[in-house]
């Protein structure tokens, strides 16, 4: 079950922001046949929208690195929680994603409400 | 004497004189067509080979068709091919090649020429008017400044064919005027002129400049629009009324009928998850979501896929793969929603395709501009001083104003005109190079998206060539492998299976040798890895660059439509020479194809050794020998066929590695060994060049001091 408490302001805040370049989690996109391509994410919007299922590619992620991230530069060890459950999961790599990106899209939608934030908009607080 | 499948003539332009001659193209006809036509033209008329910026008044610029174009080959008859020394690579400006697709070949043989020369470069901006055998060098100064499309449609109108053909036609009063045509030719077109230009892109002579061909057929990699632009040519205009004979259209025919009943996907039970190149339903390759569902297909002349549409909403009109995704990363970062993102990546896509602006620079450079600005290192003021409006990053707005820079040399357009590696040593960013932060793996130009620290034969063909390779024979296992292991459905075909079903089609150096696929720890510096990465050399060289078969479709080796799996490459119904022989009337087989690929890329070493090529230069970018391709750096695994311990073959996660240099070093003696080059420097010698008939290169070479030694 997806249940993730809804954060207070102050850690909306910090889960919508933008962190610093050198601070991004790596990711990719698998996009033929030009390849694998660099799709860095630097907030959680970012990563709802790798994630989120479209026809012409794969999302590329390190679901280790990201559940670390998640934590380490969000501030948010309860979606990283989430996020290793649903990387723990014994299906697809696909379906894998899908998991995380339910989760992650929970708690982006969740983030926004307590900071306010225009969900239209893709400018993060 | 009717030469089946060619127009028989090559245009010859002088725009330093405004002269206009021919040349038989009888006397080229060994090369093929394609690359090799233009290699041999290169070698016989560049005065200066050791030139080595493309801008050079001496430099020669052809673009070239093959027999098949203008025909119904299956994506194969409307490409073009460019060669001659480019612009905008590290360490060498090497003599390298491009390609485009659309209709500007056809078009060139209907008007009576298998290739187009250019040479010199003229006082004023011209633009060339080929209506039939008619050539007009005109003036340019009012195109000059304009962008790609303005400048085709301004053509048009100058040419006079109406927009909208109904009932309408243009008598071009001259036709082309010999025996293959007479029968059909009647000097009148409804068509309006293919036309080949430049951007500002291009008139800036910047690394970017690309050739642009209707709104989306590109000739990106090597710089040709700064080539153009230093010669003061806008654009190459043609319009034709004639037509090409084919020795055999009942065996052209059959072959095509083939193709679509034995390779194709049923079209009433289409197999979306066929592993097949040729055989897929037809699909667009943009690389994010349709900005809407009314869309027509659009393809180049005579392609049975069409990998491009055309909108109803009048944007994103023929542009694909790399060049709709060149800016999706930063869209997705401000976009409102996932309409917007495709709304603004495919008008990004319009961007580039105007400014004649060649999108690749962005595939690995976007992300270290980003970085640069990131860190305090450029920006108003800083180190390297740029006024770009960072803030606005991930907007059309910013897109225009980065490649209007770009294009105008103006910001950092200014250093990076010169090329991209050349203005991070010049801005003290060479530890970029060394890091990865810069991924310009070959020669100067963006990593691809194959990383050569996995996929070898896409890296080794790139650094033993002129460029980013840029050919997709062997990278679609790793596509359909890694997109199996990645929705954990059943492979179409196990490893073993798909080896042996490879390595049957690589003839004649490594057929039946399933071990030259193995990209393991263990392989990957092995004789059997030199001989696919000459065989990939040799066949691209001629069956992809020289008969102009489609790079998207071309080799099919495995084809799970089909009976046995086998592909369509080499096969007795609808392999590359059955088309070749329907086409020309030759006999060539296959095998003989790959054989004229090696001539030609034995010449293009020629080239680059008069150029300055050493086997020392050889090398990639430091960063891929000096870091790992890191698992998740971009995907968290990359599939590959490789034998275990035990000589059993699975597929294995080839990430994780980083080549090493010293081992890279000495399988390039392997290599050349095997091509009979001099281990010492790479240089071609004498007796490789006589076997293969090339004595006049041997001379050449042996002339300038630089004919490698025997062994
Ligand atoms: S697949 Fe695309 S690029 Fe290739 S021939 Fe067809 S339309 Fe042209």
């Amino acid at each position: 079950m997806n249940f993730l408490v809804p954060p207070s302001r102050d850690a909306a805040v910090r889960m919508l922001r933008t962190v610093l370049y050198a601070d991004r989690l790596r990711a990719g996109r698998m996009r033929p046949p030009v390849g694998l391509i660099k799709n860095d994410i630097r907030s959680l919007l970012e990563l709802e929208r790798l994630l989120a299922p479209e026809p012409h590619g794969l999302p590329g992620l390190d679901f280790a690195a990201a559940a670390a991230w998640v934590e380490r530069e969000l501030g948010d060890p309860e979606l990283a929680g989430l996020v290793r459950r649903e990387a723990a999961r014994d299906v697809s790599y696909v379906d894998r994603c899908l998991g995380i990106h339910t989760v992650v899209a929970l708690r982006l939608a969740q983030a926004r409400e307590a900071a306010g934030d225009d969900p239209s908009n893709g400018k993060e607080a | 004497m009717i030469q089946h499948g060619y127009a028989g003539k090559i245009l010859r332009l002088d725009l330093t004189t405004r002269t206009v001659s021919t040349i038989d193209t009888a006397k080229y006809r060994r090369w093929g067509g394609g690359h090799g036509l233009g290699s041999a033209l290169f070698w016989d008329l560049c005065k200066d080979k050791t030139i080595t910026d493309g801008r050079h008044p001496a430099n020669v610029c052809i673009v070239a068709t093959s027999p098949f174009c203008g025909t119904i080959v299956p994506s194969g008859g409307g490409r073009s091919e460019v060669v001659g020394v480019g612009v905008g690579q590290d360490p060498v400006n090497w003599f390298t090649r491009s390609g485009f697709g659309g209709r500007f070949s056809t078009m060139l043989k209907y008007a009576g020429w298998d290739a187009v020369v250019i040479e010199g470069k003229a006082d004023k901006p011209v633009w060339v008017d080929i209506r039939n055998r008619k050539v007009t060098i005109r003036d340019a100064s009012t195109l000059w400044g304009k962008d790609t499309w303005a400048t085709q449609i301004d053509i048009w109108n100058r040419v006079g064919v109406p927009r909208g053909v109904k009932n309408r036609w243009k008598d071009i009063n001259d036709t082309v005027d010999d025996a293959m045509s007479a029968a059909t030719d009647q000097g009148r077109t409804t068509q309006k002129p293919a036309v080949l230009t430049i951007g500002p892109a291009g008139e800036n002579q910047t690394a970017g400049g690309c050739l642009l061909h209707d709104a989306g057929n590109g000739a990106g990699q090597g710089g040709f629009g700064a080539v153009w632009g230093s010669k003061n040519l806008k654009a190459i205009s043609v319009l034709g009324t004639g037509s090409i004979t084919v020795a055999d259209p009942t065996a052209l025919l059959k072959a095509r009928v083939v193709m679509k009943q034995k390779y194709s996907s049923d079209v009433d039970r289409p197999d979306f998850h066929a592993w097949t190149k040729l055989g897929g339903p037809p699909k667009p390759l943009f690389m994010t979501a349709s900005p809407t569902e009314d869309r027509r297909p659009q393809a180049c002349q005579g392609c049975t896929s069409g990998c491009r549409a055309r909108f109803s909403v009048g944007y994103g009109n023929e542009s694909t793969c790399q060049e709709t995704a060149w800016y999706i990363a930063a869209i997705r970062r401000v976009a409102k929603s996932a309409q917007e993102v495709s709304e603004v990546n495919m008008k990004a896509a319009d961007i580039v395709q105007k400014y004649g602006f060649n999108s690749f620079l962005f595939q690995t450079g976007l992300h270290w501009l980003e970085h640069l600005h990131e860190i305090g290192e450029m920006g108003p003021g800083k180190r390297i001083p740029s006024s770009l409006p960072w803030e606005k990053y991930g907007t059309l707005e910013f897109a225009e104003t980065l490649v209007h820079a770009l294009s105008h040399r103006q910001d950092i357009g200014k250093d990076l005109a010169e090329g991209w590696v050349q203005a991070a040593r010049k801005w003290g960013r060479e530890k970029d190079l060394h890091d990865g932060t810069l991924q310009f793996s070959y020669w100067g130009m963006a990593e691809h998206g194959y990383d050569p620290r996995a996929e070898l034969e896409w890296g080794y063909g790139s650094i033993l060539g002129d460029r980013d390779c840029n050919e997709h024979c062997f990278n679609v296992i790793f596509t359909n492998v890694n997109a199996a292991f990645a929705y954990a459905i059943p492979m179409r075909l196990e490893a073993k299976e798909l080896v042996d079903i490879v390595a049957g089609k690589l003839s004649p150096y490594a057929k039946g040798r399933p071990e030259v696929l193995d990209f393991g720890d263990g392989n990957m510096y092995s004789e059997a890895v030199a001989q696919l990465v000459r065989w990939h050399r040799h066949y691209t060289r001629f069956w992809k660059q020289s008969a102009l078969l489609c790079d998207l479709k071309w080799p099919e080796f495995y084809n799970t439509n089909a009976p046995g799996n086998e592909g369509a490459s080499g096969s007795s119904d609808a392999g590359e020479q059955v088309f070749w022989n329907a086409v020309t009337g030759d006999r060539l087989t296959f095998e003989d194809g790959v054989e004229l690929g090696r001539r030609i890329w034995n010449l293009d070493n020629a080239i680059w050794t008069l150029q300055g090529r050493h086997r020392d230069m050889v090398h990639f970018a430091p960063y891929v020998y000096e870091t790992k391709y890191e698992k998740g750096e971009l995907f968290p695994f990359y599939m590959w066929p490789c034998r275990d311990e035990k000589g059993e073959w699975a597929y294995t996660d080839v990430m994780g590695r980083a080549l090493d240099k010293k081992k890279f070093d000495q399988w390039k003696t392997i290599f050349y060994g095997l091509e009979g080059w001099d281990p010492k420097t790479g240089w071609p010698t004498r007796k490789t060049l006589e076997k293969m008939d090339m004595a006049f290169v041997a001379d050449g070479l042996q002339a300038a001091g630089r004919l490698g030694a025997e062994g």
